[in-house]
């Protein structure tokens, strides 16, 4: 029964007509997520690398920064940072392709807001056994910060 | 002008396609299992120091809230992974039909 088949000759032909015109109507390449921006992927890093100094600092148990006193204007300067890569992501995201990238940032706040409230809590510093956790926590949403970063290169050399 | 065969097209077409889910998979696949085996650890960590007594009832809390947090992050990595790799085979069907066309048309029409 050649008729009945789901793609007999005259239907694929129509089929492929219809997917030229409107090939031929988009004329230009599919984007479902934004560009790589490269200052993002250096800011991420480098508020990775401060994030990452500040949370070894308050597992030493003589440093200074387990005192909350101390350690507040540094929990403001990343919070800050983070919000400067919630700035540049959000003017990367034209169409809401950058929407996944933004939504990322803000989970990262989050949790570092998290850390921030719990020292807050224990002035002479939480246990250095949950900054540990709270960091692996932490470096593992960097990590997919950046690899989503650098996978939107889209084949182009690794840098 | 040549005339667009629309068996050999549609083959090309899922070739391509094909090929360019097959080229993002691995480095997909690879990133899930790594992170989420990380998570996995970490989490069974969380319970080691609470029953140890290295953490507090309160910062054990606060460290699970955290993970929920954390595996989002991930999975919204995965989600964009996705996005590109259909990205790719789109992009790449595309350009089988505009080189068919082109071909068939005799000048680079698109």
């Amino acid at each position: 029964m050649a008729g009945s088949r789901f793609l007999s000759l005259p239907r694929a032909q129509a089929f492929i007509a219809c997917l030229l015109l409107g090939f031929a109507l988009i004329g230009c390449e599919a984007r479902f997520i934004s560009d790589y921006d490269e200052i993002f992927d250096k800011a991420v890093t480098d508020t990775q690398k401060k994030t990452d100094g500040f949370l070894l600092k308050l597992q030493d148990d003589r440093a200074r920064e387990r005192k909350y006193a101390v350690a507040k204007p540094i929990y403001e300067d990343i919070l800050n940072d983070i919000h400067s890569l919630k700035v540049r992501a959000q003017a990367n995201n034209a169409q809401s392709l950058n929407q996944k990238t933004i939504d990322q940032i803000n989970f990262l706040e989050a949790n570092f807001q998290k850390i921030q409230a719990q020292h807050e809590k224990t002035p002479n510093g939480p246990s250095v056994a949950f900054v540990r956790d709270a960091e692996d926590s932490v470096d593992i949403q960097f990590e997919s910060i950046l690899k989503l970063e650098i996978a939107k290169k889209r084949g182009s050399p690794k840098t | 002008m040549s005339t667009i065969d629309p068996k050999a097209l549609l083959s090309q077409i899922g070739k391509a396609g094909l090929a360019a889910v097959g080229a993002q998979w691995p480095a997909m696949r690879d990133f899930a299992s790594e992170e989420l085996s990380k998570i996995a650890e970490t989490a069974l960590q969380i319970e080691l120091d609470k029953k140890n007594g290295a953490i507090t009832e309160d910062e054990a809390k606060t460290l699970v809230e955290m993970k929920e947090n954390t595996l989002r992050t991930v999975w919204l990595t995965i989600d964009g992974m996705t996005d590109l790799t259909e990205e790719a085979a789109v992009n790449a069907v595309m350009g089988v039909v505009k080189s068919a066309i082109n071909t068939a048309t005799g000048f680079a029409l698109l």
